[in-house]
C-alpha cells in the first residue's frame, strides 16, 4: 500500500524546492521565495508524518487475546466483584478480584503477595491478575501533572487509542472524560469486573502516577465521550469496605 | 479530528498568513521570513506534539539556520 504521506509531502517539498529556487535566481522575489521555503517545511513536515493513527493492529490483536484469557478465568472462578487495581513495588499494577470477603486482608497485603494468583488469608479469597497494559512509568513525584502526562503518554501517544483527555480530581475521587475512545472489547464479564479497556488502562495509569489503589465506580458512555469515574484507595482499606 | 491532521493544517495556515503579510508590509529580507517559519514550526510542533517516524531533521536543520541569522544580526550589533 503507497503511503500517501511521504508522496505528498516530498511533491509538495520539490514543488515548494522549484519555487524558492526559481522565484530567487529567476524572478529575484524575495516573499514567493519564502513562500516556496515555507511549503517545503510544510511538505517535509507532512512526510514526516506517519500516515497510520487508527491503533496499530498487531498491538491491539495482542490485547485483546490478553482480555479473552481473562475473560475465561473470570468466567471459570465465577467473580463478579469490581476489580481493585493496585501498584506494587516493581513498577507493575495487579487487578485484585475478591471472590469471597472473610478476614480483614488489607491492600497493603495483596500488593506485597504480587507473585501469586490466588491470594486467600483466612476466609478471604481472591485473584490478583496482570491486566492488559503498556508503557507505564512511575513518576518521580505524585502530581496531578503525572496523572494527565500518564494518560496522555498511554492512551494517546502509545496506543493512539483516544483523541484527547480530560481529568478533575477532588479528594479521593477521580474523573476521567475520554473524547472519542477509538477501540472497546466485546468481553461481558471483563467489561464489568476490569471495567472497558481504556477504563482499565486509566485506573493502571492512575494507580502507577498516584501510587495508590484505584477502582472504577461508574462508567458512562455518551455519543462521542466515555466518562469514568474512579476512586482512590487507601492502603488500610480492605476489598470489603473499598 | 486527529491531531496530526490538525497540526499540518495549522502549520500550512500560519505559514501562509505569516508570509502573505510579511510580502504586504514590503519585508525583503529573507531571514525575516525563515525566522518566522522556524518559530511557527516550533511552535506548532510543541503544542501538537505530533509523532514523527524518524528523527525530525527539519527542526535540527531550521535551528542552525535560524542560529546562523541571529549569530550574524549579533556580529552586526557589535562590529558594525
Amino acid at each position: 500500500m503507497p503511503d500517501t504521506n511521504l508522496t505528498a509531502g516530498i511533491g509538495l517539498s520539490t514543488f515548494g524546492t522549484i519555487l524558492a529556487l526559481g522565484s530567487y535566481i529567476l524572478l529575484q522575489n524575495i516573499p514567493l521565495t519564502a513562500m516556496g521555503i515555507g511549503i517545503i517545511v510544510i511538505g517535509i513536515a507532512w512526510a514526516l508524518t506517519p500516515p497510520n493513527p487508527t491503533p496499530k493492529k498487531a498491538l491491539l490483536d495482542l490485547v485483546k487475546t490478553s482480555c479473552s484469557n481473562i475473560e475465561a478465568l473470570l468466567e471459570a472462578t465465577g467473580a463478579t466483584n469490581k476489580a481493585i487495581y493496585i501498584p506494587t513495588k516493581d513498577n507493575q499494577v495487579i487487578a485484585y478480584i475478591p471472590l469471597k470477603n472473610g478476614d480483614n486482608i488489607t491492600l497493603q497485603t495483596i500488593a506485597e503477595n504480587n507473585s501469586k494468583i490466588l491470594i486467600k488469608q483466612g476466609k478471604t479469597l481472591g485473584i490478583a491478575i496482570i491486566p492488559p497494559n503498556t508503557g507505564l512509568k512511575t513518576p518521580n513525584t505524585e502530581t496531578e501533572l503525572n496523572i494527565d502526562t500518564q494518560l496522555d503518554n498511554i492512551l494517546i501517544e502509545t496506543l493512539e487509542i483516544a483523541e484527547n483527555i480530560k481529568t478533575a480530581k477532588s479528594e479521593n475521587t477521580i474523573i476521567v472524560q475520554i473524547h472519542k475512545p477509538k477501540i472497546d472489547i466485546d468481553y461481558p464479564r471483563f467489561k464489568i469486573i476490569m471495567g472497558s479497556l481504556p477504563s482499565s488502562l486509566t485506573a493502571q495509569a492512575i494507580a502507577t502516577a498516584t501510587s495508590r489503589p484505584v477502582k472504577i465506580i461508574q462508567e458512562k458512555n455518551t455519543k462521542n465521550t466515555l466518562t469514568i469515574q474512579l476512586k482512590l484507595l487507601n492502603w488500610t482499606d480492605t476489598p470489603s469496605t473499598s | 479530528m486527529d491531531r496530526h491532521t490538525l497540526y499540518l493544517i495549522t502549520l500550512a495556515t500560519l505559514i501562509t498568513i505569516a508570509t502573505s503579510t510579511l510580502a504586504a508590509l514590503n519585508e525583503y529580507r529573507l531571514d525575516v521570513y525563515i525566522s518566522i517559519i522556524t518559530l511557527i514550526y516550533f511552535t506548532t510542533s510543541a503544542i501538537f506534539r505530533p509523532k514523527k517516524r524518524t528523527k525530525d531533521f527539519l527542526a535540527l536543520a531550521l535551528l542552525i539556520i535560524f542560529s546562523y541569522f541571529v549569530a550574524l544580526r549579533i556580529i552586526e550589533i557589535l562590529y558594525p
